[in-house]
């Protein structure tokens, strides 16, 4: 009786055992075609019915696949139906955290302008790894610069964009920073009413870039504050040239903080002759 | 005995259908028999007798139709908005979200509106401030109709963050 109750238990381990393996490998069966089929969707037009219901099966065949799980929830994003993206997204970083809360950030910066949901999601980048993460090409130092940039902050602006392009100079060159990274810090010194430091920056960002539309109409302003009309005229003509020469901020999306318009410029050319 | 049995495998096996089902289906609420974006015709519209120039997908979809959709530019119109919304009644906090069709035309059409809380959820702003806001920017004034030979529809958005009441965004 005792010997049959040994091979009886000795035959459940190994059924069960067997059982294991067999669900280990259906489960890296449905990994396996949940990746396959999620290259294939790469082929269908972003948020077409087709891609959509690609990625659906992604997700029923893989509930853990992040990039599926991101990707559904994009076109909701780009147009516009952000009480359907919010918690499509949510899933995929609640799946890999390290990931998307970053870039989870930069979307709430740039196409919901909710600058304590962005800081909140940049700060937990912080933690969540051991290095500087860099949502959509830029560091979250460049990010939090422009967040608090657009929250009238300057000082704490200046404070990420110096720690930002100090470490980009530093690593591979001054060559190698956004144009944005110079055009905003000088903004941000603008804000604060110093001038020649805002003037350096603009300077700086046509010196590496030659065009932009932006860093000449500010440039043009920190002059009128500092009394250089004649030459705020001149780079007013230049920063119209720019503006027509389609040199200026641009995102395919949204609209760029700090973006301006040919009746900015007019307006600030009007000022000149008062 | 043995009925009662079988029922109760029968039970079993429903109860792990199910279970199985609703763990698939748990992403499947939402409806993607047309691409994302999609608005129907049967949404109210605010040109009369608004028709669509073209039965093929409006542009704006992949890639946004701002700015060139905007007749003179988004700064513009972000001024037009902002010194004509009167915001003395209201304390409201959140997003109002239009979505609407601007034909070959620049008419408007097939508008939805969508009230969310700051966390994008559904809720209801004062209807007087929805009704405002919507006034001011479903005009045709504001839209470019298409500059191209073909015709065709443009797609387009527009979210305004409300704070106390008060316009302090108008998005994208």
């Amino acid at each position: 009786m005792a010997l049959l109750s040994k091979y009886c238990l000795s035959l459940t381990a190994v059924v069960l055992l067997a059982c294991q393996g067999q669900e280990a490998s259906t489960e890296y069966k449905r990994q396996q075609e949940a990746d396959s089929l999620f290259k294939l969707e790469r082929n269908y037009f972003q948020g077409s019915s087709e891609s959509q219901e690609l990625l659906q099966r992604v997700i029923d065949l893989d509930s853990t696949h992040d990039d599926a799980l991101r990707e559904i929830a994009i076109p909701f994003l780009k147009r516009g139906m952000p009480h359907l993206w919010k918690p499509l997204y949510d899933k995929a970083v609640a799946q890999d955290p390290q990931t998307w809360v970053p870039m989870r950030g930069y979307l709430y910066l740039l196409f919901y302008r909710d600058y304590q949901k962005a800081l909140a999601d940049f700060s937990a980048s912080d933690t969540l790894t051991h290095h500087l993460d860099h949502p959509q090409g830029h560091s979250v130092d460049y990010w939090r610069g422009i967040t608090y940039l657009c929250m009238e902050q300057p000082e704490d602006a200046i404070t990420f964009f110096d720690r930002h392009i100090a470490a980009v100079t530093e690593a591979i060159g001054e060559d190698w920073l956004e144009l944005e990274a110079f055009l905003y810090r000088g903004i941000a010194h603008q804000q604060r009413s110093n001038h020649p430091k805002a003037m350096a920056d603009f300077e700086k960002t046509i010196k590496l870039f030659k065009s932009s539309a932006e860093a000449h109409f500010y440039w043009a302003k920190s002059c009128i504050a500092q009394g250089e009309h004649t030459k705020a005229s001149g780079l007013l003509d230049m920063s119209l040239a720019d503006y027509n020469r389609k040199m200026r901020l641009h995102h395919n999306y949204v609209e760029m903080p700090y973006t301006i318009y040919i009746s900015d410029i007019e307006t600030l050319r009007a000022s000149l002759t008062q | 005995m043995k009925y009662l049995g079988c029922l109760g495998i029968l039970v079993l096996v429903w109860l792990s259908t199910a279970t199985s089902l609703m763990a698939q289906n748990q992403y499947q609420d939402l409806d993607y028999s047309q691409q994302i974006g999609y608005l129907s015709p049967s949404n109210p519209d605010i040109s009369t007798n608004f028709k669509r120039c073209s039965n093929r997908p409006p542009i704006g979809t992949y890639s946004s139709a701002n700015p060139y959709i905007f007749r003179e530019s988004k700064g513009a119109f972000r001024k037009y908005i902002l010194t004509h919304f009167d915001n003395t009644a209201y304390d409201d906090n959140g997003l109002l979200n239009l979505r609407f069709i601007v034909n070959c035309r620049g008419e408007l059409g097939d508008v939805e509106v969508n009230e969310l809380n700051n966390d994008f959820e559904r809720t209801d702003l004062s209807d007087a401030l929805v009704d405002q806001l919507k006034s001011l920017a479903l005009q045709p004034k504001h839209w470019r109709g298409s500059q191209d030979e073909n015709p065709i529809d443009f797609y387009m958005y527009l979210i305004f963050r409300i704070q106390n009441g008060a316009v302090v965004e108008i998005l994208p």
